[in-house]
């Protein structure tokens, strides 16, 4: 425990200390996913050599070609063995095509994040800005959503999807989803909408704003990090929802978003784990890549919606 | 006037969240099967309840999802404790990129961290087999996901990777918010860094510690991704929670009242450790009135 | 007890030289008042000889020990903060203990101590309360309880009086000079006020942009300050300096609006020194106001009146500079008036304006 504001004279030894728990930590953090990414430049079939080569001595991106549908799966062994048994009759198998389900993952995100910043926006505003009767039970009813679990409400809003006729699109993902991420959403907001200064909203009020109008030129305009910083927790939070997409796409691989695919990957191809690794690499690569671009928001966003109201 | 704003999150929420639950509560009543409508539906009281909680499975699933609760959120608690106080004490520079590291396993969706690790657990291939038997530690690979006691640790290992960095980023949090002058207070006054830790540090860090922790078990007695992943439940019925067994209930066996009973189970103990939560935490919910 | 002595110590962030090789002297038994605006390193200073800052380079002696690359716990020192820093979780009797229970004090030892410090702070009726039932006041002296109830070698205070308001920082203020005194443990105390800093100090060491500008008693350096930032840092209101030229063929300076003939004194001093620019420095409290003119004397108009109620601020006008002097309270002055000024010799400094350091520093000391 040193909380250290110093950073003169540091001895050899200390720096050695820091370096070695620096570098666990990374190891700790990164290491299973540096083994998929290794594994994804693997050539099919050498994932399973005993013992396994830290990094593939000869990297390959066929995985990748085989799960962006550039490559036929099946393709490279259908050849190998047409060439041993003097054949030339290639047994392809239909393409796969990742991007599909990359493509899918984006529409929801991206409209769950739209969707819920406006509605929670709007709730965020009245919170942190008006006043009104019930306005602390109504926080109430909001936060509290946001701590119950998924698996109390799949079954009802799988029939209602079923009613709908909204089964096996993508709309059946985006309206639950924008539910299911207000609350975190609105939290984030009310904070962030508190801390303006008052001042601003007095002075558009005797201007004569009225308050949707005061919520649309004030407020929204002066909010965008922290209307970015609570999208990015409502994209990667319907970015990773698997439950519900899992029962409404019910198999359907044009609907499925990335969690459902890779899942049904790894069922239809239990074997090709290079392909797997690959397709992992490619969609928690965005993930990640988001999460350490905003890490700072990340972090606050985290904090706030857990520990530190 | 005011309300109008709120309204259209509210209704977005009760009709995604609480109205559902009400329907699934009346699910639980009836003998009710997903293709067959209502017309054929039976009001069955608590029959479903006491079905499933004389069933065996549900015995092992209640345990299993108790028993990974309790070991996920401690071992979590304690490694994130550790990089917590060791991204806290280095360098700022390292800290700077420790705290980047630690936001990663957060970043990835549960399902694709259990496909991650099945892979790593692979009976033939996986590296841990490979790492366990090249130091001499075994002479085969252990079957770590099917094995009933390996695959029921292989799951925990799997969540404490997931979640113990996001533990470290909220103590981590906790820590810095301890004012800087408290610290070196302590060191001034004498005290050396166990002696500060112990009677300084961790009783001001205890109200995160147990936030954390409430928090983290909300989370952990829903658990459904890393069993569905990992293991499917597997071998039989021993890495299932009553969170796969809903879910199984529902959409395998369309079984929507058996089903409905275990999601109310996972309702009725999420509600008590959220109480406990809620009350911890409420007092910060301020507002200007 | 003991001195504290630091040697050459220098401190360098990134592109900031927060100390700039300081050597001084804390005497044993001594208070000393490090003083300077914010950001002139004197908290950096205080807080190297806590051990909570490593120094890039020079020593630190505590008593005979060296104690730069020792741990603070192991420098045997207690330190009051500006925020306090009492332990929240803990009452006030568990505050004062603590450094006792760091250093492994028998139980029964650590009780009486407690109960000993707490009663010359007169806080024995608060021993069971935490600290945020406390006063602003009453934090403040369970700090300085905590401080001397291990008996350190050293006292360090780092602005401990800011967070009071007004009045109670006066009473504080007093009462910690009489503490002092009575315990004559070497103390060392940061503050950026200069008055504070006037009344409680045995010494000053004025300091500016990491370097020390002067040492000595409080009256010396008001007296006879050093260089133009020491002039106008002590005395409040700050002294008032003016741009003139030194012409020898008058004997006089020239101000923007006025002349002013120098005395033998003076013109002793300056008998090496060719025409060119001065800085004129004169403390406020040593300007004379007068209705009339007669020679010598320096036109002025009346600019802003503040009534004190002892007396009267007063900013005047000479040319396009600005002057502050005091006239009795029931003066009688309109803005615009015109008036004359005295200054009186023996209270005028010159600095050069190159080096800032005072002319008359080596003749007065």
């Amino acid at each position: 425990m040193n909380g250290e504001l110093s950073n003169g004279r540091r001895s050899l030894k200390r720096w050695l200390l820091e370096g070695l728990v620096t570098l666990a930590i990374i190891g700790f953090c990164l290491g299973p996913l540096y083994w998929i990414f290794a594994t994804s430049f693997k050539p099919m079939g050498t994932e399973y050599v005993i013992p396994p080569e830290f990094w593939p001595s000869k990297p390959t991106l066929q995985a990748y070609a085989v799960i962006l549908g550039i490559q036929a799966p099946g393709a490279e062994r259908a050849s190998q063995e047409g060439a041993l048994k003097g054949t030339t009759e290639i047994k392809a198998s239909p393409h796969l095509n990742f991007l599909v389900p990359v493509r899918n993952s984006l529409i929801v995100s991206t409209s769950v994040s739209a969707g819920a910043l406006l509605l929670a926006s709007l709730a965020a505003y009245a919170i942190s800005r008006l006043r009104f009767r019930w306005k602390i039970q109504s926080l109430m009813v909001l936060w509290v959503a946001g701590l119950l679990p998924a698996v109390i409400v799949i079954a009802p809003t799988f029939v209602l999807m079923r009613s709908l006729n909204l089964l096996r699109t993508l709309l059946a993902m985006i309206l639950p989803n924008i539910a299911y991420n207000i609350p975190l959403t609105t939290w984030l907001l009310a904070v962030y909408f508190a801390q303006l200064p008052w001042e601003l909203e007095d002075a558009a009020k005797m201007d004569g704003y009225r308050p949707l109008q005061i919520y649309r030129k004030v407020i929204l305009p002066l909010s965008t990090p922290g209307l970015f910083s609570a999208g990015i927790f409502a994209f990667l939070g319907s970015w990773g929802e698997f439950m519900l997409a899992s029962a409404v796409t019910m198999g359907v691989a044009e609907v499925q978003t990335v969690p459902v695919a890779i899942l049904n990957l790894s069922f239809e191809y239990r074997y090709q784990w290079t392909w797997i690794s690959a397709a992992i690499c490619l969609s928690v690569g965005l993930m990640v890549l988001i999460a350490l671009v905003f890490q700072r928001w990340v972090i606050q966003g985290l904090t706030a919606g857990s520990v530190k109201y | 006037m005011a309300v109008l704003f709120i309204i259209p999150a509210l209704l977005f929420v009760t009709l995604f969240m609480y109205y559902p639950i009400l329907q699934t509560f009346i699910y639980s009543l009836f003998s009710l099967h997903r293709t067959a409508d209502w017309l054929h539906a039976q009001f069955v009281g608590l029959q479903n309840y006491i079905a499933v909680m004389k069933s065996e499975a549900f015995r092992g699933a209640f345990g299993f999802t108790l028993y990974y609760t309790v070991m996920t959120v401690f071992f979590e608690l304690a490694i994130g404790l550790g990089m917590a106080i060791a991204t806290f004490s280095v360098h700022p520079r390292l800290r700077g990129i420790l705290r980047a590291v630690l936001v990663v396993p957060w970043a990835i969706p549960p399902i694709v961290s259990a496909m991650l690790w099945r892979w790593l657990f692979h009976a033939d291939a996986g590296i841990f087999g490979y790492l366990l038997t090249a130091t001499g530690l075994v002479s085969k690979p252990p079957a770590f996901l099917t094995d009933p006691t390996l695959a029921v640790h292989s799951i925990i290992v799997a969540s404490v990777w997931k979640n113990a960095s996001m533990m470290g980023i909220l103590l981590l949090a906790g820590l810095a918010s301890i004012p800087q002058d408290i610290y070196d207070a302590a060191k001034v006054d004498g005290a050396r860094t166990w002696f500060r830790f112990r009677r300084v540090t961790l009783p001001l860090l205890l109200p995160t510690i147990l936030v954390t922790v409430l928090f983290r078990s909300l989370w952990a007695l829903r658990m459904f991704e890393e069993s569905y992943g990992l293991t499917g439940g597997g071998p039989g019925t021993t890495t299932d929670t009553l969170s796969t067994f809903a879910y199984k209930y529902f959409f395998t066996y369309a079984r929507f009242g058996v089903g409905s009973a275990y999601a109310m189970v996972i309702f009725a103990m999420v509600v008590m450790v959220a109480i406990v939560y809620v009350n911890r935490v409420k007092g910060n919910l301020r507002f200007k009135e | 007890m003991s001195e504290v002595y630091v040697e050459e110590v220098c401190k360098q962030y990134r592109d900031v030289q927060a100390l700039d090789s300081i050597t001084c002297t804390f005497e044993d038994g001594q208070l000393t008042v490090l003083v300077g605006p914010s950001g002139c390193g004197k908290t950096t200073l205080l807080r190297t000889i806590a051990g909570l800052i490593e120094p890039s380079s020079g020593a630190i002696y505590i008593g005979k020990r060296r104690v730069d690359g020792i741990p603070p716990w192991e420098r045997n020192i207690a330190m009051v903060f500006q925020s306090y820093a009492l332990y929240p979780h803990m009452t006030v009797f568990k505050n004062i203990a603590f450094p006792l229970e760091a250093t492994r004090t028998p139980k029964d030892e650590i009780k009486r101590r407690v109960v000993e410090t707490a009663r010359i702070l007169q806080i024995e009726n608060l021993l069971d309360r935490k600290p945020r039932e406390l006063s602003g006041g009453q934090m403040q002296r369970v700090a300085l309880g905590r401080a001397i109830v291990r008996k350190p070698e050293v006292f360090l205070m780092d602005e401990p009086l800011s967070n009071l308001d007004a009045k109670l920082r006066v009473v504080m203020r007093a009462e910690l000079k009489h503490l002092q005194t009575q315990l004559g443990v070497t103390t060392i105390y940061v503050t950026h006020d200069q008055a504070e800093a006037m009344t409680l100090a045995d010494k000053l060491i004025v300091m500016n942009a990491g370097r020390i500008q002067q040492v000595g008693r409080p009256e010396e350096l008001y007296r006879n300050p050093r260089n133009v930032f020491v002039a106008g840092f002590i005395g409040s209101p700050p002294m008032n300096f003016i741009e003139v030229q030194y012409d020898p063929a008058e004997r006089a300076l020239i101000g923007p609006d006025f002349q002013y003939p120098l005395g033998p004194r003076w013109l002793d001093l300056l008998r090496n020194r060719p025409a060119g620019t001065l800085i004129l420095g004169i403390r406020p409290e040593s300007i004379q106001v007068i209705a009339s003119p007669s020679p010598g004397m320096v036109p002025a108009s009346v600019y802003v009146m503040e009534q004190l109620g002892r007396e009267i601020l007063l900013d005047v006008k000479i040319g396009p500079q600005t002057l502050r002097a005091f006239v009795p309270a029931d003066t009688r002055l309109q803005m615009g008036q015109e008036v004359w000024l005295q200054f009186q010799e023996e209270a005028l400094y010159l600095f050069d304006p190159e080096t800032e350091v005072s002319l008359s520093w080596q003749e007065r000391q």
